[in-house]
């Protein structure tokens, strides 16, 4: 595993890791645990489409400007994993991890160990794979999970019990996030992005539906820094879609710029109006939206982004640091790269 | 280029009458809403400040001193000295509360969003390299910058109502240039600003000379203002604008001019109920704003001069904390809406609304249930409880990213299946659970998953269920699972010849003893009756109770396990009888067998019976008396009733 700045004058400010296989999930922790000078540290998934996957953790060193790897806590895990997260009070050194099913790691300081396996699979002894989970951060007790079988499953972490399940859509549930402690959304390849309210589970909301029927809508961020807002992805599609909770049915806004499809997107963590995108054109574009006020002014042709960042390959994933929000993370082939904001 | 020039007349240039008559001139010569002269700051080095200006954007009001006319050109200057004193009395402390502005001067409401953006411009520093003037600066060359307004606060932190900024390194400091509309990029433009600069101001002086002299003097005056005298005969802030208490509120902020700012912000809101409505408005609510002002960093000595005398020191540490270094002015152009036309507040937030009930009523529509109020409750729990969070996106000058613009180069088009790496994470990935998988070797520690989860726990299960079949079978000697399976069929098919013999058996017995089922078992008849398919035993002994009468080599009665460890075997052979039996002692046992026994007709030859452990053990030689017929079921199944009575 090499870290390597690069040189070339166009990426003075990308920080590239160079993993020994394709990288997938990765996710931020809040913090670090020791040093007092919090560096951002990740948590990388590898992508081998076979049982035996891994599981890295490196961190950044801002001032050196390097990447450090940090063999102790990596770990090997079964199936590529669709996400990684970790918890999100800083001091708690757990990461969780779907799959198959779901799993909690702890990351102690002599290596990483298994703390729970959360699986619902009850007598068939086969459990649905999980398409995407979310960690609460106002609950951290409560994980949504989302899954192929058409259920959100909502564990109790600390029991390590099922809190609920739900059957969420007609189709494959392909993402989910939470916007309050008991409220969370999901999107579904039945092309419908559903609030649920767990303190109402017999209702659910439709915000949104894919505008050509049965179009899978493939991602979800709700923006965690302004709650009124959420962005989904379609499949197949270069359009990232942002929704006002306020307004259903119609989007605030349709960012059409990628030149080829979109496969991640994340908020900014303290921004209220700003987005980052990234595709298959090998383009991450942050965009700010324009304030209630000033959206009627918005030309037709839609809005432009404000920054761009051109990778060499189809990014894969994107993940914008909480803890430090200056910089976020890209992984495309077999490279993680860090972008300053 | 401009280095290049003569230093001398660089100087003469810049003298302060001088500079702001090019100012003048060169912006009215090209139409441009306002130029600002940076200069090297004298009290800090590496710093530019605002050095001189020159509005000639909108006007909303004028205010003249006297009622004369003036020429164009001295009316904008005029107004951009008036713009310059509201500055002053706008960044003056607290001292002028008692002071009171003359009637001529201007108020903030007297701007419009255009000059509020020139004012605000006047607390700008720019350190080398920084924002648009600093880079030009540095870099010696002119930036043209397109759609300011969209520019990223990287580039232009300022406010967004300029859509073209030029800013020109120019005679030591940097030249800058705005408009109010796009103008394209032309360098033929940066050249006639420049030469047109170097001009000597003449014609613009010679107008200056007709004018009254009084305004010449005004002009020193202005150019110079010692805030210091100012403030106590200059301007104060008008009672009615504010809502609060000024010296409360001056303690509390950090800036008298974000006061200022807050104040109209608080009075728009004020006027406007419709605020309540919105429940996040959009535009800056005085907290936000405030905020703002607070986070730069505080720099005691960043205000600087005019380029001309040095205003005390003193007076500025709150100025510094002006310094907009790097946040956007979203928040204060929000600010700007509401401090002016507060008409337009309203319209804006009726049409919030109004887009928000008509989508209320869209949204109705789409419910799965219908039910808009359970929505309504929890979109309205979401956002109460949603902190409003500063809109800023900080975007360092050593930022990855670069600047979107259209026709930016693309990239080469992506050609192959889009999504790839999505689509297969997100599809059903059993099949790399079933099959395609190669590594079966490895095993993660504690976890008792093999290579195939799924294959294991199924495994364990059919082990599991291989035991219990086993214990189900009487004879098996073999533990391997194609002998358990070859045993139970043979047992199975045992147990079916007995279920036809019994059946027939019983058939036959029927048509004799059917008369005698209803009565009671326990009577001492001749012929003891216990064809009653009573079962004594739970049912899982059924297949011992069927034993074929016949069939006496097969009497053995296989360990049977009743609840209480009853055992009890029947061989029958011609008239003799033998009664094995083990259970659980209690007294009156033995005589209860014997008596049952020769109520089956059979009389005991001879006992044999041991207790150990209070298990009776016993053998029973018995000879069946000639005129009964009874079969070894039978007789067992009495003895079995009567050891299970009163266990």
């Amino acid at each position: 595993m090499e870290s390597s700045t690069q040189e070339s004058p166009l990426n003075s400010n990308a920080f590239t890791f160079d993993s020994p296989h394709p990288v997938y999930a990765m996710a931020f922790s809040p913090s670090t645990s020791s040093s007092a000078a919090s560096s951002p540290r990740l948590a990388l998934g590898s992508f081998i489409e076979e049982y035996g996957n891994r599981v890295d953790v490196v961190s950044f060193d801002e001032d050196a400007l390097s990447f450090r790897a940090e063999p102790a806590l990596s770990f090997d895990h079964p199936y590529p994993s669709t996400k990684l997260m970790f918890h999100p009070h800083p001091h708690s050194p757990l990461l969780a991890s779907a799959s198959d099913c779901l799993r909690l790691w702890f990351l102690g300081p002599d290596g990483a160990k298994i703390r729970s396996v959360l699986d619902n699979s009850k007598s068939s002894g086969y459990c649905a794979p999980l398409t995407s989970f979310d960690w609460n951060d106002a609950e951290p007790r409560r994980i949504g999970t989302s899954s192929i079988d058409t259920t959100c499953t909502i564990w109790d972490v600390e029991r390590g019990a099922v809190e609920t399940q739900l059957i969420a859509h007609d189709k494959e549930v392909y993402d989910i996030a939470w916007g309050e402690p008991a409220v969370f959304a999901s999107v579904s390849a039945d092309g419908s992005v559903r609030i649920f309210d767990l303190r109402d589970k017999e209702h659910s909301t439709i915000i949104y539906e894919s505008p050509l029927p049965d179009t899978p809508l493939l991602r979800l961020a709700w923006n965690k820094a302004n709650l009124r807002y959420m962005a989904t992805t379609m499949m197949d599609s270069n359009r990232v879609v942002v929704l006002d909770i306020r307004a259903p049915a119609t989007p605030v806004a349709e960012l059409q710029r990628h030149c080829a499809s979109v496969n991640a997107i994340a908020w900014a963590p303290k921004a209220a109006r700003h987005i980052c995108s990234a595709g298959d054109d090998g383009q991450a574009l942050i965009w700010e939206l324009p304030a209630a006020a000033a959206a009627g002014t918005v030309s037709p042709e839609g809005i432009d982004p404000m920054l761009v960042y051109t990778a060499g390959a189809e990014i894969n994933q994107l993940q914008w640091s909480a803890a430090h929000p200056d910089w976020i993370a890209i992984a495309f082939a077999n490279k993680v790269q860090l972008l300053r904001v | 280029m401009c280095r290049a020039m003569d230093a001398g007349a660089i100087h003469e240039a810049l003298s302060p009458k001088h500079l702001r008559k090019q100012l003048a001139a060169t912006v009215r010569k090209i139409q441009w809403s306002y130029a600002i002269f940076w200069s090297p700051s004298t009290i800090q080095p590496g710093v530019l400040v605002w050095s001189d200006g020159y509005y000639n954007g909108d006007i909303k009001t004028r205010k003249m001193t006297q009622p004369m006319e003036l020429k164009a050109d001295q009316m904008g200057l005029q107004r951009s000295k008036q713009l310059r004193e509201l500055y002053g009395s706008l960044s003056a402390g607290d001292n002028n509360q008692q002071t009171r502005r003359p009637s001529a001067s201007l108020s903030p409401e007297d701007l419009t969003d255009t000059e509020w953006y020139y004012l605000v411009c006047m607390t700008f520093t720019f350190t080398l390299g920084q924002g648009l003037p600093g880079k030009a600066f540095t870099s010696n060359q002119h930036i043209w910058l397109n759609n300011a307004q969209f520019a990223d606060s990287k580039i232009f932190s300022r406010s967004l109502l300029a859509k073209t900024l030029v800013c020109i390194p120019f005679a030591g400091g940097v030249l800058e240039l705005g408009t109010t509309e796009q103008v394209l990029e032309d360098s033929a433009l940066i050249k006639q600003i420049t030469s047109f600069f170097w001009e000597m101001p003449k014609p613009v002086g010679s107008e200056k000379s007709v004018s009254s002299p009084q305004m010449d003097e005004n002009d020193e005056y202005i150019l110079c203002p010692n805030l210091d005298n100012d403030m106590d005969s200059s301007m104060a802030l008008e009672e009615h604008d504010l809502r609060s208490d000024r010296q409360a509120a001056s303690e509390n902020d950090p800036t008298h001019l974000a006061f200022g700012l807050r104040s109209y912000a608080a009075a728009a809101e004020h006027a406007q109920p419709i605020q309540d409505k919105v429940e996040e408005p959009e535009t800056v609510s005085p907290d936000d704003s405030s905020k703002v002002y607070c986070l730069t960093r505080p720099r005691e000595d960043s205000f600087g001069t005019d380029g001309l005398n040095g205003i005390s020191r003193t007076r500025n540490p709150r100025l510094g904390a002006l310094n907009w270094n790097e946040y956007l002015p979203m928040p204060f152009v929000g600010a700007q809406r509401v401090v002016t036309s507060a008409k337009k507040e309203i319209i804006s937030n009726q049409m919030l609304d109004g887009i928000e009930e008509g989508n209320y009523g869209t949204h109705n529509s789409l419910e799965l249930d219908g039910d808009g109020s359970h929505y309504a409750k929890t979109i309205a729990v979401i956002l109460r409880n949603s902190k409003p969070v500063s809109c800023f996106l900080t975007i360092s000058c050593e930022s990855s990213f670069v600047v979107w613009r259209r026709g930016l180069s693309t990239p080469k088009p992506f050609t192959g299946t889009p999504q790839t790496l999505l689509k297969k994470i997100l599809s059903d990935r059993r099949r790399w659970l079933h099959g395609g998988h190669v590594e079966k070797a490895w095993r993660p520690d504690g976890e008792t998953g093999g290579s195939d989860l799924l294959s294991e726990r199924r495994r364990e299960k059919l082990n599991e269920k291989f035991v219990v079949l086993r214990s189900l079978i009487p004879s098996i000697s073999k533990v391997d699972k194609p002998s358990i399976l070859d045993d139970t069929t043979q047992y199975l098919k045992q147990l079916e010849r007995r279920v036809q013999e019994l059946e027939s058996c019983r058939e036959t017995a029927d048509v004799s003893g059917r008369d005698r089922r209803k009565q009671h078992p326990d009577v001492a008849e001749r012929t003891s009756d216990n064809y009653i398919h009573k079962e004594i035993t739970d049912g899982r002994k059924a297949s011992a109770n069927k034993r074929k009468a016949r069939d006496m080599d097969e009497a053995e009665a296989e360990a049977e396990h009743e609840h209480h460890c009853v055992e009890v075997s029947v061989t029958m052979k011609e008239k003799e009888v033998l009664v094995k039996m083990h259970c659980p002692w209690r007294e009156y046992l033995l005589l209860e067998i014997v008596e049952s026994m020769s109520n089956l007709h059979l009389d005991p030859l001879s006992v044999q019976s041991s207790t150990v452990d209070g298990m009776l053990a016993m053998t029973v030689k018995s000879k069946l008396r000639s005129t009964t017929v009874a079969s070894p079921g039978m007789i067992k199944r009495s003895l079995q009733r009567v050891i299970g009575k009163c266990l």
